[in-house]
């Protein structure tokens, strides 16, 4: 039953690297870029949600100062649905109220149950994609890609850092509602690994009905394929890329906190960042502009992963150990040289 | 007026051929000694202390002018430089002794007149040590090559990150080269049948320090001379012209497949030998060592520094020196240790130099040159 168990471990852990991809495509398809700090805003998702157990707690000007800043995003939002006859009056009609709540909600000390601190972290991190999309990269709008990729590794070094200076090299949990294991079709499986493929296809399903049917989701498609002609018929591109930001962000937010509760017994620490590094190959496999290829890519990893962790120690010991977290890059290499742009991405056609 | 030695050399660039000339202006001559000698000044005059950290800085000059003609010059992105760097100082550490009988025996048999250069009873020998530490290192470029005739840009990019995992991996399970988790101690070289790691000519200032200090500056010129000289040269223009579009460059005959090559097989080499000296700041190093960050340390040095051997130098000041000032000027920030702040600087740096200042510090300094070379006019 070896197989079987490595399978059902391997599936969970790729549907978690399927969403880690979907988060680097949904970007790179957006904007252009790789995101060097997803294993880092992967971390930081995580690390608050295991923060905010006991509610944000935060001092009072703290809470209203940064609560004024949230509360902007909300309001902007909202005062472009309010009647136009409320003018200006209407914006801080919404934005004073959505002030004051936050900052009561940031002040306010309270025991958060998991689901509600996994939405919350979802959100913080989802604000500081868009933070540094407004700060960083609208204001290199024009300069070359690469330049871009590196200023997002810029940000993996400073939240990595940060996280660092914050929790330190500690073991936390979690403290997920769930334990133990459950039989599916005559196996043991630890709940943590249902939940995480329920959750996981769940946002796959709410990004695929987002990126299909919204208005939103049709706007950004269409940014995708040309920049330019998306503008010409309206299309707002800034709001595009704040979204994908934040899209990306709460996925690596979830995919962050899944990886922890879905394997027995492991706790949150530091690594979280290189997982997310991990899953490069992933989109690479898949094709870095194809939303489908990333899933596949994050489901063949993992299966990959999961079954030279089981068989290789006895099949191949003269590869090492801990072959199978390098073993995706092999594969990943192998692929680059055969098909540079993955299995499932379109080959880059350029005009010289 | 006009010594022998300072004949007929113009004082400013005003023609094509001066400014093309290496060292072809008075000044420029000038400059070159003044800094020769206070390389020199520096090592007789600072402390042990402060001539580990500058001896450090050298070392990361080499390394970071390898980069620059990668990736400054002929812009391909490379996240690989820790593999380099590892294979160099591993290949520094199995040349020691004590790793390998077989290479110790077949050292110690070779005639006598050649034990100076080629023995290695004092430890690894310099010369034939650099030549192969940076040897080494090319055949892993090499080994990347293909990758990188194929791939661009980004794709290279995540590929030589894949390298610096697998050949972690390789270095944690290799144990009888790297000593496995527990790591490795890294002995000095010896130069001429003596060592560089003792005092024995100290009643000549040369502390072992000063030694080493004195060879690893040696070599960071030679490094970034090859850097300065490579816009000279029609290969420094071929790699230019690959960088800047490889298509239109093949167009007008330059081969470029060949060139990417090349360019890989000598960055890999300047940062082999890096990693050979890197010892003498490091003398004890685990697998984890070296990691991506180091790698993603020597972009932030040439993205903060800018173009040019001129930026390699700003760039390795400002990540390399920053610890070792914090550390002096008694900084606390919140809790974080040197290393930790340092971190956290260059990462920030990065991105405040990519929106505000592409050029990076060299931009900054070329600004302040113009305006200085200007005033009072603006």
């Amino acid at each position: 039953m070896k197989f079987v168990d490595l399978l059902i471990a391997g599936v969970s852990v790729g549907m978690i690297y399927a969403l880690v991809a979907l988060g680097f495509v949904i970007i790179y398809k957006a904007t252009g870029v790789i995101n060097f700090a997803h294993g880092a805003m992967m971390a930081m998702g995580a690390y608050l949600a295991f923060d905010l157990r006991d509610g944000f707690a935060l001092p009072w000007w703290v809470a209203l100062s940064l609560g004024a800043l949230l509360a902007m995003l909300p309001a902007k939002y909202l005062a472009g649905k309010l009647p136009e006859r409320w003018g200006r009056g209407g914006v801080l009609a919404v934005w004073v109220p959505a002030w004051v709540g936050m900052a009561v909600w940031l002040h306010a000390e309270a025991e958060l149950g998991f689901w509600l601190r996994l939405v919350l972290a979802a959100i913080l991190t989802a604000y500081v994609g868009i933070g540094f999309e407004w700060l960083v990269l609208r204001r290199m709008i024009g300069h070359s890609a690469l330049a871009v990729v590196m200023a997002t590794l810029g940000l993996e070094i400073v939240l990595r850092v940060l996280i660092e200076l914050r929790y330190g090299p500690n073991l936390f949990s979690l403290d997920a509602p769930f334990s133990g294991d459950a039989e599916l079709f005559g196996y043991d499986v630890y709940v943590g690994r249902i939940w995480a493929v329920a959750l996981t296809l769940g946002a796959l399903v709410g990004c695929y009905v987002f990126f299909r049917w919204s208005r939103m989701g049709l706007a950004m498609r269409a940014t995708a394929v040309d920049l330019e002609a998306a503008r010409v018929v309206g299309v707002s591109v800034r709001t595009v890329f704040a979204l994908s930001w934040a899209i990306a962000a709460a996925l690596a937010t979830l995919a962050g906190v899944l990886l922890v509760t879905s394997v027995p017994g492991s706790a949150l620490t530091p690594a979280v960042v290189t997982i997310g590094l991990r899953a490069f190959p992933a989109v690479i496999v898949g094709g870095l502009d194809s939303m489908g290829g990333a899933i596949l890519g994050g489901l063949l990893l993992g299966v990959v992963e999961m079954m030279v962790a089981g068989y290789q120690p006895s099949a191949a010991p003269f590869l090492g150990e801990g072959f199978h977290q390098v073993a995706a890059y092999l594969v990943m290499i192998l692929v680059l040289l055969v098909r540079p742009q993955g299995l499932f991405g379109s080959p880059e056609i350029k005009r010289v | 007026m006009s010594s022998s030695l300072l004949h007929r050399v113009p004082r400013l660039a005003i023609r094509q051929d001066d400014s093309v000339r290496l060292l072809g202006t008075l000044g420029r001559r000038l400059l070159a000694i003044l800094a020769a000698a206070g390389v020199v000044l520096l090592g007789m005059g600072v402390n042990d202390y402060w001539l580990l950290v500058l001896t450090g800085y050298a070392v990361v000059l080499t390394a970071a002018s390898g980069l620059q003609m990668l990736t400054g010059v002929t812009g391909q992105f490379s996240l690989g430089h820790a593999a380099f760097l590892a294979v160099g100082f591993y290949t520094a550490v199995v040349l020691s002794g004590g790793v390998w009988p077989w290479l110790d025996t077949f050292l110690g048999s070779l005639p006598g007149w050649l034990q100076p250069v080629f023995g290695n009873a004092e430890g690894w020998p310099l010369i034939p040590g650099l030549l192969l530490a940076g040897g080494a290192a090319t055949v892993l470029g090499l080994f990347v090559g293909p990758a990188a005739l194929r791939l661009k840009g980004i794709y290279l990019a995540i590929t030589t990150m894949g390298l610096v995992f697998l050949v972690g991996h390789v270095l944690l399970n290799w144990e009888a080269v790297t000593g496995g988790p527990q790591g490795i101690s890294y002995t000095s070289p010896s130069l001429f049948g003596s060592s560089l790691g003792d005092d024995s000519m100290s009643m000549l200032w040369l502390t072992a320090e000063r030694k080493q200090y004195l060879v690893v500056c040696l070599v960071a010129a030679v490094a970034l001379l090859m850097l300065t000289n490579l816009k000279r040269t029609r290969a420094g223009r071929a790699l230019q012209a690959v960088r800047d579009r490889d298509v239109a460059a093949a167009m007008a005959g330059v081969p470029v497949a060949r060139y990417k090559l090349r360019a890989f097989a000598v960055s890999s080499f300047l940062t082999g030998v890096a990693g050979a000296l890197m010892g003498m700041v490091v003398p004890y190093a685990v697998p984890d060592s070296w990691d991506l960050m180091l790698s993603i340390k020597f972009v932030a040095i040439i993205i903060i520094g800018g173009a040019g051997p001129l930026g390699v130098i700003l760039g390795a000041a400002f990540v390399e020196l920053l610890p070792p000032l914090v550390l002096e000027l008694g900084i606390e920030v919140g809790g974080a240790s040197p290393f930790q702040l340092q971190e956290l600087v260059y990462g920030a740096a990065i991105i405040a130099f990519l929106v505000f200042e592409q050029g990076g510090l060299r931009g900054l300094w070329d600004r302040l040159a113009r305006l200085v070379r200007r005033w009072p006019m603006r």
